[in-house]
């Protein structure tokens, strides 16, 4: 179990690393997160599913920390 | 004898003291030690013999049996090394004869009956005449009438049969005796391949690297009869049920504790291995831009990486978390409610 999390680690440091570089040299070269947003939702309705996402959030704070009725 | 006692010491130390008392009665009982000791060779061929014919374990399960049956020893019991013992004695005299000794003697008194002197000095002059023999096949022999017919069985094989008729015809006791356990044609046309000198030259090959061989065998001998003691688990069964009924439903609630982030944790990695998917996917397909093609390839890389790492936490609380609680909840109650007591 040991040298697996060594491996899992050293994986995920390194992709995480090569994703940083990749976002920042996205970026530096004139990315920006609203066209990359309006591309993403025209094409995997991103906006439906950020919705959703919160209205059941909403739900299950309202439930769990809203006071007995 | 001290070399070889060393040898023993992966024997128990009974056991030990009885093969060397073995093997000193046969020094006792033969005239010429020089013959013997080449026909023995070497104490760590004599180690390696016994070694082979040594189970420990079966030793201390026997010795455990004789004492609780508390009575002598009978022919079943008879150790495998002692046995090698005789059969390397044996083989040194080969005339020596095994119906000797009455069947319904003890093992020990059987096996020294073998090497004792039991006043028919005949018989020891026999064994002495095998062994020299078997050393210096071309000296004479001796001039005593009784003991001339085996002599010439052995240095001559042709006449050997009419040597034998002629001891089995003579009426003296002593001959009668040789002719009992030493005349028999179909053995004596055998006899001068066994009896020949060129037998024990065969033997003594490469003795350094069987010397190696025989000192790695007994030093794993050494290893394995260490902690051999047999130990016997026995439940406290009070003990045992209150463990049960204690820790069965306390186990079950951590299990489903922990069943919370192990789920928590695959549920995050799915989504993560998913979005990271789709990001390579659109990152590849849907953006114009090379910069924004950087971003998305960027966000899916780090998505799929965190995916990894939830799903090995996963991994990591169904295998060490969770299966580590109920092994050491197993492994408590084996030490608490079980006491481990000698066979």
């Amino acid at each position: 179990m040991k040298s697996g999390w060594r491996v899992i680690l050293s994986i995920v440091l390194i992709a995480a690393l090569l994703g940083a570089v990749c976002v920042g040299v996205g970026l530096i070269t004139g990315g920006e997160w609203a066209r990359i947003y309006s591309t993403l939702d025209s094409r995997y309705h991103v906006a439906a599913y950020v919705d959703y996402v919160q209205q059941v959030i909403a739900v299950f704070q309202e439930a769990l920390f809203s006071p007995a009725a | 004898m001290a070399e070889l006692g060393r040898l023993l010491t992966f024997m128990s130390e009974e056991d030990r003291q009885e093969a060397l008392t073995l093997y000193a009665k046969m020094f006792d009982d033969v005239t010429d030690e020089q013959a013997l000791l080449q026909a023995l060779l070497s104490p760590t061929r004599q180690a390696v013999i016994i070694a082979r014919a040594y189970d420990a374990n079966a030793r201390k399960l026997q010795a455990r049996a004789k004492s609780r049956r508390d009575e002598g020893e009978d022919e079943e019991d008879t150790p495998d090394f002692v046995l090698a013992i005789l059969h390397v004695y044996e083989e040194c005299v080969p005339l020596l004869p095994e119906e000797e000794v009455t069947e319904e003697d003890s093992v020990m008194a059987n096996q020294f009956s073998l090497f004792e002197d039991d006043g028919q000095p005949t018989e020891e002059s026999v064994y002495e005449e095998t062994f020299v023999l078997h050393e210096t096949p071309e000296v004479p022999s001796q001039p005593d009438e009784g003991e001339e017919a085996l002599p010439e069985e052995e240095a001559a094989p042709a006449p050997e049969g009419e040597a034998a008729a002629e001891t089995a015809e003579d009426s003296d006791e002593v001959d009668a005796f040789i002719a009992n356990f030493s005349i028999q044609d179909n053995e004596i046309a055998e006899a001068p391949a066994k009896s020949t000198p060129l037998v024990l030259e065969e033997r003594r090959v490469d003795s350094v690297d069987e010397e190696e061989e025989v000192r790695a065998l007994v030093e794993d001998l050494l290893d394995e009869s260490e902690g051999d003691v047999v130990l016997v688990r026995k439940p406290r069964v009070v003990l045992l049920v209150l463990f049960v009924l204690l820790a069965l439903p306390l186990t079950l609630l951590a299990v489903g504790l922990l069943l919370i982030p192990t789920l928590l944790s695959l549920v995050l990695a799915a989504v993560m291995i998913a979005a990271g998917c789709a990001g390579l996917i659109a990152a590849f397909g849907g953006f114009p831009v090379l910069a924004d093609i950087l971003v998305v390839l960027g966000c899916a890389i780090i998505a799929l990486a965190l995916g990894l790492l939830l799903l090995w936490l996963f991994i990591w609380f169904v295998g060490t978390a969770i299966g580590g609680l109920i092994r050491g909840v197993i492994r408590l109650g084996g030490s608490w409610c079980y006491k481990e007591v000698a066979a």
